[in-house]
C-alpha cells in the first residue's frame, strides 16, 4: 500500500532541493529524507524521478519533481498554514509571476557568475543578477517583512534559498547586493528569511557550501548543471 | 466571481498567446481582444507588459503574464469548466508535463527553424521526436486528450505548437511518423482530437499566413527574444 508519508529525495547542497525541504518543514509535514546524488544516473533513480531531477517527492506511490512544482504540490497536498500561495487568484498569479522571475531572471545569473571563467562574463552576470534582484524588491508589497508583505509565500522560498548563500558568490566573485537605498529592503528581507527555523535546519555550514561550489568557480565541474549554467539555462 | 471583462493582449501569430486565447474560449469567458505588435516596445506597452511580451491578461487593472500563469489565473478566477483537475497530484502531473513542453519541445521547435546548419536542424528534429515520444508515453492511454476525456492544461500548452508542425514540414521536412503501428499513434490520435476543437480553429490563422510569418525565422531575420535566445543558445524568455 503506497505510503501517505512522503519521501524527499534531494541533495544536501542544492538550493533547489532546499525549496522542497523548507516547504515540508514549514508545513510541519512528517517525511523521510533521502540523500541523493542526482548526477548518478542509476536505473533505480529514474524509477523514482523519471527525468532524473532532484528534488523529487515520492508520495502515495507517485513522483513530483521540479522544485517550483514541488512547492505548489506541497501547498496543495497539505493545505495547512502557512499557505505557500495565498487564496486570491490574482495574488496567486503574483506569487507565480515573481517565482518565475526568480527562476528566469535571477538564478541563471547567480550560476552564470560562478560558472563563467572570464571577468567580462562574470561582471555581466553580476549586473544581470542585481537587475533581477532590484525588480523583485520593487515588486515586494508594503507592510513587510515578506515578499507579499505580512504573509510568507513561495516567492520568499524561491529567492530566499539562493539568497541565503550569496556569501559564496561574494567569496568567489566579489558579488554583493549593495547597501544603497534601492537594495535596503533586500537585506532586511533576507535577514528575516534566514532566521526562520526551516532555513536554519537546511543551511549547511558555510565552509561546506564554499567547498561545494569550488569546482564550479574554478571551471572544473562537469555536471549537467555546469553545462546548462554556461548556456544561461538551469536544468 | 469577477465582474469586469478581462483584456487579452495578444499577437495573432504567437503560439504562447494562442494558449491563453484557447483557454479563454474553452472557459467561455467574455473578454476584450487587443492585437499588439510586441516588437514595438513603447512605454505604454511596457506599462501593461513589463517584459514587453505577449500574452498579457489585464483584469481589474492588474496584469498577468506568462502563458501558464495566465491559464492558471483564468482557471482560478472563473471556476466553471475547469482546465486543471482538483486533486493535488493530478495538478502536479499537468504542471510537470507543461514544464516538459516548455523545456524539451518548444526549444527544438525554434531551433529547427532558426539554425542555419543542416546538422543542427537534424539534431533539433531528432530531439523533438524523442521528447514528443516521452510526452506521448505520459498520456492517458484512452484519451483522446492528454489526461483523458477532458481538455486540460497540457493540451492547451501543446496545441499551438502541434498545429504549427506543418510549418516545420514545409521548411525543414519534419514529420511525426504516422500509422497505427507507429509509437506516435497515441500522439496522432491526440492531434486529431485537438485539431477538431472549436477553440483550436477559432484561434488559428490560415496555413498561408503561418508559412509567411515564420519565413523570417528560417532566413535568420527573426528579431524576437525567442529567436535571439535560440541563436545565442540561452534559455527562452
Amino acid at each position: 500500500m503506497a505510503s501517505d508519508k512522503p519521501s524527499l529525495y534531494t541533495a544536501w547542497h542544492s538550493p533547489f532541493g532546499w525549496r522542497a525541504w523548507i516547504s515540508l518543514l514549514e508545513k510541519g509535514v512528517e517525511f523521510d529524507y533521502h540523500e541523493t546524488d542526482p548526477y548518478e544516473k542509476s536505473p533505480e533513480w529514474f524509477k523514482i524521478s523519471p527525468r532524473g531531477l532532484a528534488p523529487c517527492i515520492r508520495h502515495k506511490g507517485k513522483s513530483v519533481y521540479e522544485s517550483t512544482i514541488c512547492m505548489e504540490y506541497i501547498d496543495e497536498a497539505w493545505p495547512c498554514t502557512p499557505r505557500l500561495l495565498p487564496e486570491d487568484p490574482y495574488d496567486r498569479a503574483y506569487v507565480r509571476m515573481w517565482t518565475d522571475h526568480v527562476n528566469k531572471k535571477i538564478i541563471p545569473h547567480i550560476f552564470g557568475m560562478i560558472v563563467h571563467q572570464t571577468a567580462t562574463e562574470q561582471e555581466k552576470s553580476k549586473q544581470d543578477a542585481l537587475d533581477g534582484i532590484a525588480a523583485y524588491i520593487e515588486a515586494m508589497r508594503d507592510g513587510g517583512p515578506y515578499f507579499l508583505g505580512q504573509n510568507f509565500s513561495m516567492a520568499d522560498i524561491a529567492l530566499g534559498t539562493f539568497g541565503s548563500i550569496f556569501f559564496c558568490m561574494e567569496h568567489y566573485r566579489g558579488f554583493k547586493v549593495p547597501n544603497e537605498a534601492k537594495f535596503v529592503k533586500f537585506h532586511d528581507w533576507i535577514q528575516t528569511i534566514v532566521a526562520r527555523k526551516s532555513w536554519q535546519t537546511v543551511l549547511p555550514p558555510r565552509e561546506q557550501v564554499l567547498e561545494d561550489w569550488r569546482p564550479y568557480a574554478e571551471g572544473v565541474a562537469q555536471t549537467e548543471l555546469a553545462k546548462a549554467a554556461k548556456q544561461g539555462k538551469t536544468p | 466571481m469577477s465582474d469586469s471583462k478581462p483584456k487579452f493582449y495578444t499577437s495573432w501569430f504567437c503560439p504562447f498567446a494562442q494558449r491563453v486565447w484557447i483557454a479563454l474560449l474553452e472557459k467561455g469567458i467574455d473578454f476584450e481582444y487587443i492585437e499588439v505588435d510586441p516588437y514595438k516596445k513603447t512605454p505604454e506597452w511596457l506599462s501593461v507588459s513589463p517584459r514587453g511580451l505577449v500574452p498579457v491578461l489585464v483584469h481589474q487593472g492588474k496584469s498577468v503574464y506568462e502563458s501558464g500563469i495566465c491559464i492558471e489565473y483564468i482557471d482560478e478566477e472563473w471556476p466553471e469548466n475547469p482546465i486543471l483537475p482538483k486533486a493535488p497530484y493530478q495538478r502536479a502531473y499537468e504542471r510537470i508535463w507543461a514544464d516538459h513542453i516548455a523545456k524539451k519541445i518548444v526549444p527544438p521547435f525554434y531551433a529547427m527553424l532558426l539554425k542555419k546548419e543542416t546538422e543542427l536542424q537534424e539534431n533539433a528534429k531528432k530531439e523533438m521526436l524523442e521528447q514528443l515520444l516521452v510526452l506521448t508515453k505520459a498520456m492517458d492511454p484512452t484519451g483522446p486528450y492528454f489526461a483523458g476525456s477532458q481538455v486540460g492544461l497540457v493540451d492547451i500548452m501543446l496545441a499551438p505548437f502541434a498545429i504549427r508542425f506543418f510549418i516545420l514540414k514545409h521548411y525543414r521536412g519534419f514529420q511525426v511518423p504516422s500509422g497505427d503501428e507507429s509509437p506516435f499513434s497515441r500522439f496522432n490520435k491526440w492531434y486529431i482530437a485537438i485539431k477538431e476543437r472549436d477553440s483550436t480553429g477559432k484561434t488559428s490563422a490560415s496555413d498561408e499566413e503561418y508559412i509567411g510569418i515564420y519565413k523570417r525565422y528560417t532566413d535568420d531575420t527573426g528579431q524576437s527574444l525567442v529567436a535571439t535566445a535560440i541563436r545565442q543558445g540561452t534559455a527562452l524568455p
